[in-house]
């Protein structure tokens, strides 16, 4: 079994979430409008997009360097930058973790975006 | 003036305040807005339209429109008229494209007892606005949408021409015909 | 004199013969008779009706035996109280309400993002929500609330950004003191609650604010620990 790039997703998506002030991912636009119509059927095979709503994981061809990238809700009990970089390390280290369990290891960028602080 | 806090803004703050901060993506400060004008605007459309579902898609509909407007809207007329507009018309558009069809549940929809339930009043006086309300959606559309916004939403006439994109001559006449019709409606109620 | 030929407000013949009014009427208002009616005793109809409601003092010695103008009334206290009940029957707008701002909160404006202060420079913010934030704060300063709140990144390759708000504030206190209090509140939620690299922050009063009295949430002050 190899990683894919959706595996890779899932991986990044529960390491985000772990981190205390996550309260969530924040599907892009066009996820929110595919769930809304029902469609969140997706091809098989080594597709680039993630099922993972959030979060967007791929492998650059070559290098094998794989760069992460995850849209977060926060609490806003916590302060941002530190939230931020704690869903980074989390990230990462899963995603290191993934890859080297199903032997697809390489360089892992992670990028996080915070896209909503909840009101307290 | 209380400080009510819903979501962290304050729910006090001026609707021009509240629509700079819409207009720059604050969904929080929409909502604001959303809550405090949407009982009106419901009001009006299912009075005008007489089917409480067609009221809410249409008042959906023009916030949600609004929302997605909001960046390009010049502060030129209030939130409130600009609203009040885009739901008159459409309310309008609807009616002109199905009138005379009066659909069925518009005229078995218990007025007096409301959507809300509220307890039964005198028969008379409950009869006596079934009445008024039977009587109103028998108007002319434009009629209908002038002694709406005067008599139930105390608009202005200047606003009311706004809003119905009329000049203010016509919408006294119509106001003007619409009571004359109503009260010869109601004067077997005496 | 006849009612403006162009109005057209009545059906009633007699009413565009009434020629001139009696003695005893009103003088006539050209504005009125848009939208109204010269009754054959020489009322108005809109007079009429203003009367019968207490609105006018009623001219006690005719309306009486008016038959024209008991005509004109008849109908109208069963209207007004009719009207008056329609008035508060409203149907309930919190469905739509919570509809309309789940619809919206799902289509999610991000608009520009901004990067919080890390080197790696892989850590950002959506401004839309940096600036609830940050208006929140302001917010706080009594007699003073946020309206617009821009942030800009720096073409520089630094994680520095420079914020641009608008106020609206009240008039019972001098400004240059309370800027100086919605500058400090601004800076510390920027730096503390957000990890933003705020370089500049330039701030302009744009509306008076009124019937706005201390709020609630007390303010924070920098270097106070802790959160209210």
């Amino acid at each position: 079994m190899t990683a894919d790039a959706a595996g890779v997703a899932r991986a990044a998506a529960s390491a985000t979430l772990a981190v205390p002030g996550v309260v969530g991912l924040q599907p892009s636009l066009g996820q929110s409008l595919a769930a809304a119509a029902g469609r969140v059927g997706h091809s098989r095979g080594s597709r680039p997009a993630a099922p993972a709503k959030g979060v967007h994981a791929e492998r650059t061809p070559g290098s094998g360097a794989w760069r992460v990238e995850v849209r977060c809700v926060l609490d806003g009990e916590h302060r941002a930058l530190d939230t931020a970089r704690r869903v980074r390390e989390s990230v990462r280290s899963a995603v290191v973790s993934h890859t080297a369990r199903h032997g697809a290891a390489g360089p892992v960028t992670v990028l996080v975006t915070v896209t909503r602080i909840t009101g307290r | 003036m209380n400080d009510e806090r819903g979501r962290g803004v304050p729910g006090h703050l001026s609707d021009d305040l509240l629509v700079t901060r819409a207009a720059e993506g604050d969904d929080d400060a929409f909502a604001v807005l959303v809550q405090r004008h949407s009982g009106p605007l419901l009001a009006l459309a299912y009075r005008m339209l007489g089917v409480l579902q067609d009221a809410e898609e249409i008042v959906q509909e023009a916030f949600t429109s609004a929302w997605r407007r909001l960046p390009e809207f010049r502060q030129d007329a209030a939130f409130r008229t600009w609203m009040y507009r885009i739901v008159t018309n459409r309310c309008l558009d609807v009616l002109r494209g199905r009138r005379p069809v009066v659909p069925l549940d518009a005229v078995v929809e218990p007025t007096s007892s409301g959507p809300r339930g509220q307890p039964a009043r005198a028969a008379e006086s409950a009869a006596a606005t079934r009445a008024l309300d039977e009587a109103l959606r028998d108007l002319p559309p434009a009629q209908r949408a002038c002694w709406i916004l005067r008599e139930l939403h105390g608009l202005s006439y200047q606003e009311i021409a706004h809003v119905a994109g009329m000049s203010e001559q016509t919408v006294r006449g119509d106001l003007f015909r619409a009571r004359r019709t109503l009260m010869k409606e109601m004067a077997s109620w005496r | 004199m006849a009612v403006d030929g162009t109005t057209a407000v009545s059906g009633r013949p007699e009413a565009a013969a009434s020629g001139q009014p009696a003695a005893s009427a009103p003088a006539p208002d050209a504005a009125r008779l848009v939208g109204d009616e010269r009754l054959p005793c020489g009322r108005l109809v809109s007079g009429v009706w203003d009367q019968a409601r207490g609105l006018l003092a009623a001219d006690a010695s005719h309306a009486a035996g008016c038959p024209y103008c008991r005509q004109a009334v008849a109908g109208l206290a069963v209207l007004d109280i009719a009207t008056h009940t329609l008035r508060r029957d409203e149907p309930s707008a919190r469905t739509v309400a919570d509809r309309v701002i789940d619809a919206v909160r799902a289509e999610t404006r991000l608009g520009r993002l901004v990067p919080l202060d890390d080197p790696g420079g892989d850590l950002r913010i959506s401004e839309t929500s940096a600036a609830k934030v940050l208006r929140r704060a302001a917010d706080r300063v009594p007699g003073v609330r946020a309206a617009s709140c821009r942030l800009t990144c720096l073409d520089d390759g630094s994680t520095h950004v420079t914020l641009a708000m608008t106020l609206a504030a009240t008039v019972d206190e001098p400004l240059p003191p309370r800027a100086v209090r919605v500058r400090r509140a601004v800076a510390y939620a920027a730096w503390q609650e957000l990890g933003l690299a705020v370089i500049r922050i330039d701030l302009t009063v744009v509306s008076v604010l009124e019937g706005i009295r201390s709020p609630a949430v007390p303010e924070i002050t920098p270097g106070g620990g802790g959160r209210p």
